[in-house]
């Protein structure tokens, strides 16, 4: 009996193994997700830039708040971190308020702000990196970007977003920390395959419920020489509460020169 | 009319037919009804508290609000042990559907923040992001509690026995009891030696009258056998029992199919309307089958009739003599009904709509089916000489009646009444109006239990909303009206019963001392209304986009101040309200104005309503009965002659919740609805039968004997049957709408057939009114 079915079961085997292969083969010419996530991380840290921008706040009721802000920005040696200098130009009543943020991907972000009603320069210490970023449903996270190295990654599939090839990345993350200190269970990012920028993302709590979903749009090349994009519109909606943000920017300009010098506590005070 | 009954025999058949295929079609339209309990059902909408509550509840939320209070046995809540369940709850809860995430407040809920000044400016964090496991952490927390005073009382009671998470859903198809439902196993998780764990909220109750208003399931059969072994032990056939039972059932059945025919919603409030729609149609049905048997035994003792011959002529009489009464009687009775269309409590309403056409199915029923079905039926055997002139109880009963109102002191029986009248007029002055669901229930009963503790140990378990509202955008902004805020809540944590307040001035206060180093002096709402606008916006800096949106609106022209309550008290409400208007009249600047609203308030609301609607709902029934009786008999007199005993029954409804302390809300106050819509039956049957034999019979007496031994004694069949059939809602154990719904209808149904029975004859031999004595040509 035995003998009469091993040859058959050499068969099996054989055919398993040439089956195992295919996929195997197929792997080889698929995407390195890493590279592709590294190349996400970076290719919209651009050096240097100011802009004004419009942040849209929109909640359930379709009732909206409108700031505009300068903002200015340098990113730090390390090439991670940014240091913001935003001016609230409007409304009226918050004028001549200024945030200075200094991003730390490792620790809480330094804040300070200046409000011209006190006169004084304050230090806020917030932020956990899943809290709101500027009062607005994208997170501290979702603005400095997820370290390539604490998730897990699996390509879900390839699609085509406004005519442009995407692949569509699940992100998972690696340890409990990481899910409490962004707040999120699951990623799933749409990512062009030519500049490897974000196009869409889907966001799942830490109860594994969805939560939010944002657009990124009107993505220009904004600096040849570094291979840098920027998406002036983005759009995130926290599709559990119904509140949306919609963030403009009009005038970006990279390169400036602006020096670290530029983002002190003491320059806030300045007009 | 006899006609008419000889047309309904020939096509029998068919007309059962058609009956019996009627029947399932409402019987199929009755699955698509939905049973639902929806407070605003029952609220009068455009009252300006409740018209502010829903207004509250659309912009800020904060409808259908659950508590869950957390309180350890040894110690206070500052122990891993506490706090650990209550990060374990907070988590659970969140996965739960149908809470709305961002309202969730508790120790551990993202929301609560903790609001630190320092030296060089401000922390904003999380007031409990892990449990503390050190004797420093612990004490930090401690520190942010007290230092956060919209903490206080809220989710920690001042003693720190207790915290609590507080839960809000969204409105849901599967109703409160789903709520409840899928809380209770979180809550059963955590439940141990170490701590008592309550649970409170209106929801609560709510769903509490879902589940007990479940027990009609059990009470229904019941009742009903009880309802059927009086009408066999009155008739004395199974046919007597039988026969009223069928028209009962398929009236309610055919109201309840119209209903779910037309959408109208059952509400809790209507579960009890059939028992109505069922006395009524009892009593129409027993009228015409005791008046069927009187005519059947005549004609086989005094003609040569076959039984089968008798019986049909019987059935021709009886519906011919009774028909136009039991019409006239059901004209009246659901004109009364449907005139209640007019009101603005939702419930009322559909009470009204859903009784009429009750009624009007009952009267088609009586007028075809029951005829038809009747004359098919096998005649009933002969009397024996022993039964033909034995008296039975009802026979005394009847009999007596017609010995006072026939007999030289008729007065007395004015009298007694007049004496009724003034004991019941002293009783109905002590009538207390309580609209709080929380009597609803035996206060022994463990969530009342819970409610007590969570009452006693934070704010209040009732609320009382604040909505202040600007002309302009902005307008909240403004330091004079958060001032203004400010010194309201002072003005309202001063008065007795007022546990806590909390508004968005709160949060400013403490944004101001925070930046200014945590100095005391500070905790005061800043002179400048930039200044104010920039500590928004930091606030927003640092927490979430929806952190405030429960205490003022996107465009800062509406807020919500909330105030807790430790008393359900009605009068209580009404005099803080009063104190409020007086406060606001002169601290608030023009242009800004002050709503009311919430859950004591609209109690309040409905008590106001109700007084007003109640008495004027049965002045409308009673004004269509007048009017419409007076019209059918051709006679005011008559009009006042079927108004009388009804008002009578009415008085006693009232007099006795006076005289007992049973609460007038809405479910008690159904009840003297019923009173008006059974006594007119009862009196129209009485004049009717009056004036037919009156007519006929030459000696008063006999005349009178004869009406209260024959429509009479249906009437004490009826009104017997009926209440003890719903005296086995009184064994509905802590659920006191049951019990005073026993209590209530049995007497509504026992003094409408008295006074119909004592006062009637006596008063139509005292007065002799010409529609009843023709004028001698």
């Amino acid at each position: 009996m035995n003998r009469k079915f091993t040859p058959s079961l050499n068969i099996i085997l054989a055919l398993a193994m040439s089956l195992l292969a295919q996929p195997l083969l197929a792997q080889e010419a698929e995407p390195d997700l890493l590279s592709i996530m590294e190349t996400n991380f970076s290719v919209s840290k651009v050096i240097g830039s100011t802009s004004d921008a419009t942040f849209t706040l929109i909640n359930r009721t379709g009732q909206e708040r409108v700031r505009k802000v300068f903002g200015t920005t340098k990113l730090e040696d390390n090439e991670i971190d940014n240091m913001r200098m935003t001016r609230f130009l409007s409304p009226p009543d918050v004028k001549g308020t200024v945030s200075l943020l200094i991003e730390h991907a490792d620790r809480d972000d330094d804040i300070w702000l200046y409000l011209p009603g006190l006169k004084k320069v304050r230090r806020l210490v917030s932020s956990n990196k899943k809290d709101s970023f500027l009062g607005t449903d994208f997170s501290y996270a979702d603005v400095i970007g997820y370290k390539v190295g604490e998730w897990n990654y699996k390509l879900l599939k390839e699609e085509t977003i406004d005519t442009q090839p995407c692949y569509v990345i699940e992100a998972t993350p690696k340890t409990e920390a990481v899910k409490s200190n962004t707040g999120y269970s699951k990623r799933i990012s749409w990512i062009r395959k030519d500049n490897k920028m974000t196009v869409k993302s889907e966001f799942w709590d830490e109860n594994g419920q969805m939560l939010k979903t944002s657009t990124f749009n009107d993505i220009q090349l904004v600096d040849k020489k570094r291979g840098n994009w920027q998406a002036m519109r983005l759009e995130t909606s926290n599709v559990q509460t119904g509140h949306r943000t919609i963030i403009r920017f009009e005038n970006f300009k990279v390169n400036q020169q602006v020096e670290s010098k530029y983002f002190t506590v003491s320059n806030m005070e300045r007009d | 009319m006899k006609g008419y009954v000889e047309w309904v025999l020939k096509y029998r058949v068919a007309v059962i037919t058609l009956t019996i295929l009627i029947t399932m079609v409402a019987v199929f339209q009755a699955r698509t009804i939905e049973i639902i309990i929806d407070p605003g059902k029952i609220m009068p909408q455009s009252h300006p508290y409740v018209a502010t509550s829903t207004k509250v509840e659309e912009i800020f939320g904060s409808k259908n609000v659950v508590v869950i209070g957390i309180s350890p046995r040894q110690g206070d809540i500052y122990q891993p042990v506490v706090l650990e369940k209550v990060q374990r709850m907070t988590a659970a809860i969140l996965t739960v559907s149908g809470v709305v995430k961002e309202n969730l407040l508790s120790l551990s809920a993202r929301r609560a923040k903790n609001i630190v000044g320092t030296a060089d400016g401000l922390e904003v964090k999380s007031l409990m992001a892990t449990v503390p496991t050190t004797a420093s952490q612990m004490s930090a927390l401690r520190d942010a509690v007290d230092n956060n005073p919209v903490y206080l009382n809220t989710i920690v009671s001042a003693d720190a026995k207790t915290t609590a998470i507080i839960v809000e859903f969204k409105d849901a198809p599967g109703g409160y009891r789903d709520m409840i439902k899928k809380v209770e196993p979180i809550v059963e998780r955590e439940r141990d030696a170490q701590v008592d764990i309550t649970v409170g909220g209106l929801p609560n109750f709510l769903a509490r009258i879902e589940i007990y208003s479940q027990r009609m399931e059990f009470f229904l059969p019941i009742s009903f056998l009880i309802l059927s072994i009086v009408l066999f032990q009155a008739f004395r056939t199974k046919q007597g029992m039988i026969l009223p039972l069928i028209t009962a059932v398929l009236a309610v059945a055919w109201g309840v199919g119209v209903m779910g025919a037309s959408g109208v919603p059952m509400d809790v409030f209507n579960a009890t309307t059939p028992i109505l729609i069922l006395a009524v149609a009892t009593g129409h049905a027993v009228q015409l089958l005791k008046r069927y048997y009187e005519e059947y035994y005549r004609l086989r003792e005094t003609t040569q009739l076959s039984p089968k011959d008798a019986n049909r002529e019987a059935v021709i009489t009886s519906l011919s003599r009774v028909g136009p009464v039991m019409i006239a009687a059901g004209t009246v009775a659901s004109l009364g009904f449907f005139s209640l269309i007019v009101f603005d409590i939702s419930t009322v309403r559909t009470f009204g709509i859903f009784t009429g056409f009750g009624i009007l199915a009952a009267l088609i029923l009586e007028m075809t089916f029951i005829p038809a079905l009747r004359s098919m039926l096998s005649p009933p055997r002969d009397r024996t000489p022993s039964m033909r002139y034995k008296q039975r109880i009802w026979d005394r009963i009847t009999n007596t009646i017609a010995n006072w109102a026939t007999g030289p002191n008729r007065n007395r029986i004015y009298i007694g009444f007049l004496l009724f009248i003034l004991v019941s007029a002293v009783g109905m002055t002590k009538i207390v109006e309580n609209n709080s669901v929380k009597k609803y229930f035996a206060p022994d009963l463990s969530f009342q239990n819970d409610d007590r503790i969570l009452n006693q140990s934070l704010g209040g378990t009732n609320t009382l909303y604040l909505l202040i509202e600007g002309k302009v955008d902005d307008a909240i902004k403004n330091p004079k009206t958060l001032q203004a805020m400010d010194d309201l809540q002072r003005f309202l944590e001063e008065q007795p019963g007022v546990g806590k307040t909390i508004s968005i001035a709160d949060f400013i206060k403490r944004m101001n001392q925070a930046m200014h180093g945590d100095k005391p002096e500070y905790f005061t709402i800043p002179k400048s209304q930039e200044l104010i606008s920039q500590y928004l916006l930091l606030y927003s800096m640092s927490g979430d986009p929806g952190d405030f949106d429960s205490y003022v609106d996107y465009d800062y022209r509406l807020a919500k101040l909330t105030a807790y309550i430790k008393t359900d008290s009605t009068a209580y409400i009404e005099e803080l309200i009063k104190k409020i208007n007086a406060f606001s009249a002169t601290h608030f600047s023009d242009g800004v104005s002050i709503g009311i609203g919430g859950s004591a308030p609209q109690d309040a609301a409905l008590n106001d309503t109700m007084v007003q609607e109640k008495l004027l709902n049965i002045a409308q029934i009673c004004a269509v009965v007048l009017v419409i009786s007076s019209l059918i008999f051709r006679s005011l007199i008559a009009g006042v002659l079927v108004l009388v005993p009804l008002l009578i029954a009415v008085a006693a409804n009232f007099s006795l919740m006076g005289w007992s302390g049973i609460l007038l809300n809405i479910p008690t106050s159904l009840t003297s609805a019923m009173a008006v819509g059974i006594g007119a039956d009862y009196s129209i049957y009485l004049i009717y039968r009056l004036r037919e034999e009156l007519r006929s019979e030459l000696n008063e007496e006999a005349a009178v004997r004869n009406v209260l031994r024959t429509a009479g004694e249906a009437i004490l069949f009826v009104a017997v049957a009926v209440s003890a059939g719903y005296g086995v809602l009184l064994f509905s154990s802590g659920f006191y709408i049951h019990m005073w719904l026993a209590i209530l209808i049995a007497n509504a149904m026992m003094i409408s057939a008295l006074s119909a029975l004592l006062l009637i004859p006596a008063l139509v031999l005292t007065f002799r009114p010409k529609f009843i004595y023709p004028p001698q040509h």
